[in-house]
């Protein structure tokens, strides 16, 4: 699982809360950190920050979408925003799954076996 | 700013009244054969409707001037158009904003109004209204519209106009500049989705950490980190929301610092250690300051500056790289410089930086986080503190953003006046007593409130303090007097209480030397500070042969007020103490004829010399027979190599009893 935000506090939530034996977790501070990491770690599953200084969230997905290598990976947008609008932009831009900030570790748990143990 | 194309016909041409002379009426009348009584009656009243419609003329143009003046006092542009769409009427508001505005040389006909649609954001809305209103004349129209190349908008009302008949004769259109109403709507929406977002992550990790700990059996050691993490997240929070409240206490004019001497270089090692641990990607350069730089202010508040400024530098450049921060000592004041080789603010930005809710707005910089409220919190400090903050910047270079602080004991002031400092609100009375006193050649420095005052004094000591007691603000005079009677830094200064209300007791038991009552003449107050300045007045003898050491040491001394005279040699200083002893004699050692020891065995001929507190000044090593000659005599002594401005002025301030001899603790001024 590859967890891209540029709070170091909310990596080391995603890591505490996934890092126990069945995940490996990757951590990526940006944008650009992430699509990098992305290309070398082939990761099942990204969790992907939606504001971010430098490329935003919404960017990365796009390019994330546009190569075919990384089009069928799941993605699940953590986000503070919760609007009726910026939901429908993050399911047209391609996101699999949303977070509201803050979100519980149990439903982050959940959430993350339900999309890889379909 | 439109009308009706359809052509209604002109309104009915009423028929002129003839006009005709009295003389032609009265050779018509005469030919009728109309008797002359009658005739004469007949002028009267014709006399009389000329009167009338005199009258009438006059209230008619006074009415028109009316008109134009009601029409002029609006704030709203207002136009009247007939039902061809030519302007019957214009008031000086829609004039401007179709000439100065809009860009349109003259508004005469309906297309001419056509043209502004072409410099507006959505021309498609504002074409449609008025075909709306071309379709049907009798509608009553509502629009906004914004223009393309600045940020203005507007809201247009038209509707019909009739006569007293009912008769369809034009329309009217009112323009309203909604600009300040659309920018403070944009921004508080903004600033919803901001606190949201600043909120939320630390949030984040105070609930997600908790339901860690709630849901899993965890070892000690990551029990305690998570708690470790909960607690500063938490602490994070409580940043925020003082974030917010100060900006509420800004608005609501309750801004007070907490005044203590500290040291701005350690204050800088500290933020910089505390943000170099934080980013990877940035190296943090901050050459440590040789010289200390003692400042007087609310350590925590410039703490928070600099906490800003680098936090700043740090998001704003998400490519990584060196932060440099420097420190310099100015005259009488230090510069504090943060340069980062980020995005950098573009041109057409850069004045609003400074104000609240204002975040550099870019494709590479909307979703940097941030609440828009560090830097117009960063200009309330620094200028509570009466220095200056501002920035250069090129956008795709980097930012360099400095503030200047005024320094405590680098006061540059060769100006050998006294300077009294005047702590009172009310401007009228300000401005007479600063003419008054300026007339005693006294240099006078003007302080609003309590704070604002109490920092100039800790700032630089002024000879004395003339202080109300009603003030504006978290402090009252007498909290004022008793904070300036606390620090060892103002304590000796006299200090002059006024007050309408009762307080003469009051003021002599918290210390003050003397009470003025309101109203109280300005002679009065001339006498009060010059009987302070005279009880107060120190006078200083500087010895010593060479006339730049003379000049520096007598420049030094000056900031602190009193009398200061100089001798080049021994014998010169014996004379000058023979004629008025000095309250302390500055004493170079080596000499040409009488050296500074033989001023010294000469003093003490004398009873009333004897005990003259003497600071030695000197540029040799001493030998110990000499060390111990000056120990028995009591002089401090200061050696030339080791000199510095500060210590010399300590010790005079010491000698003249003024100080104590260790340097104060830190005094927290004001809660």
């Amino acid at each position: 699982v590859l967890v891209c935000d540029d709070e170091p506090v909310l990596r080391m939530l995603v890591r505490a809360t996934l890092d126990r034996g069945d995940y490996t977790v990757v951590e990526a501070c940006d944008g650009d950190e992430a699509l990098v990491r992305t290309r070398e770690e082939h990761p099942d599953l990204i969790l992907l920050d939606m504001m971010m200084p430098g490329r935003s969230g919404s960017d990365v997905l796009r390019e994330l979408r546009n190569d075919p290598l990384t089009a069928e990976t799941p993605v699940i947008m953590l986000t503070a925003r919760a609007q009726a609008s910026d939901r429908e932009a993050m399911n047209l831009a391609g996101a699999n799954h949303y977070l509201t900030k803050p979100f519980s570790p149990v439903g982050l748990a959940a959430l993350v076996e339900q999309v890889l143990g379909a | 700013v439109t009308g009706p194309p359809e052509h209604h016909g002109k309104p009915g041409k009423g028929d002129a009244p003839e006009n005709r002379s009295n003389a032609s009426l009265e050779r018509e009348n005469t030919a009728l054969g109309l008797e002359s009584d009658e005739l004469k009656a007949h002028q009267v009243t014709m006399e009389a409707q000329q009167v009338t419609m005199e009258a009438h003329q006059v209230t008619l143009e006074r009415l028109i001037d009316i008109n134009r003046a009601l029409l002029d006092a609006s704030v709203d542009g207002i136009r009247l158009v007939d039902l061809e769409g030519r302007t019957l009427l214009a008031n000086s508001v829609i004039e401007h904003l179709t000439t100065q505005i809009f860009g349109i040389p003259k508004y005469a006909t309906l297309q001419e109004g056509r043209a502004i649609a072409d410099r507006l954001t959505d021309p498609a809305s504002y074409i449609a209204t008025m075909e709306t209103i071309a379709a049907d004349p009798h509608c009553a129209t509502q629009d906004d519209f914004e223009l393309a190349d600045v940020r203005r908008a507007f809201q247009r009302h038209t509707g019909p106009v009739r006569d007293s008949a009912g008769e369809l004769i034009g329309r009217i259109i009112v323009v309203r500049e909604i600009t300040a109403e659309r920018e403070a709507a944009r921004l508080k929406s903004e600033l919803v989705a901001t606190v949201s977002h600043e909120l939320r992550t630390p949030l984040t990790g105070v609930l997600g950490f908790a339901e860690l700990l709630m849901h899993h059996g965890l070892d000690e050691a990551t029990s305690k980190r998570y708690l470790k993490t909960i607690h500063s997240e938490a602490q994070r929070l409580t940043a925020l929301v003082d974030d917010f409240l100060d900006v509420q206490k800004i608005e609501a004019g309750r801004f007070t610092l907490a005044l203590e001497s500290f040291e701005l270089g350690e204050l800088l090692e500290h933020e910089v250690e505390l943000f170099g641990a934080q980013s990877a990607t940035h190296t943090l350069e901050f050459a440590a300051v040789e010289e200390p730089l003692a400042m007087v202010g609310d350590r925590n508040r410039v703490g928070q500056v600099i906490a800003n400024l680098l936090s700043n530098a740090i998001k704003y450049s998400p490519a990584g790289g060196t932060v440099t921060i420097t420190a310099t000592p100015r005259e009488g004041f230090a510069r504090v410089q943060v340069t980062d080789t980020g995005l950098g603010i573009p041109a057409g930005q850069q004045a609003q930086v400074f104000t609240r809710f204002f975040r550099v707005d870019s494709s590479d910089t909307r979703e940097i986080g941030g609440t828009g409220l560090g830097l117009a919190l960063c200009h309330e400090i620094v200028t509570a503190h009466g220095g200056r903050i501002g920035f250069e910047s090129t956008e795709g270079v980097g930012s360099t953003f400095w503030f200047e602080l005024p320094s405590a004991w680098r006061a540059s002031a060769a100006d050998n006046r006294a300077r009294v400092l005047v702590i009172e609100d009310d401007p009228a009375l300000t401005l007479l007593l600063s003419e008054c006193l300026a007339l005693d050649g006294l240099e006078v420095e003007l302080a609003g409130t309590g704070e604002a005052g109490l920092g100039r004094a800790l700032a630089r000591a002024p000879a004395v303090v003339c202080l109300d007691i009603h003030l504006p603000g978290g402090l009252d005079g007498w909290q004022v007097l008793v904070q300036l009677k606390a620090n060892p830094l103002t304590a000796h200064v006299p200090v002059i209480v006024w007050t309408a209300e009762k307080g003469r007791s009051t003021a002599a038991t918290l210390g003050a030397t003397e009470f003025l009552a309101k109203p109280f003449t300005g002679d009065q107050l001339r006498e009060a500070v010059a009987r302070q300045l005279s009880a107060e007045r120190s006078s200083v003898l500087v010895v010593d042969d060479d006339p730049a050491l003379r000049r520096l040491v007598i420049e030094t001394l000056a900031r602190d007020g009193g009398e200061l005279r100089e001798a080049a040699d021994g014998h010169e200083a014996l004379a000058m103490i023979a004629v008025r002893p000095p309250d302390v004699l500055v004493l170079d050692l080596a000499m040409p004829k009488l050296d500074g020891f033989g001023v010294l065995e000469r003093l003490l001929e004398g009873a009333e010399t004897r005990q003259m507190p003497v600071v030695v000044l000197t540029g040799r090593d001493l030998t110990g027979a000499e060390r111990r000659l000056l120990r028995e005599r009591k002089a401090a002594v200061l050696e030339k190599r080791k000199y510095s401005g500060d210590q010399l002025r300590s010790l005079v301030r010491q000698a003249l009893g003024q100080e104590p001899e260790q340097p104060a603790a830190p005094v927290r001024a004001a809660a």
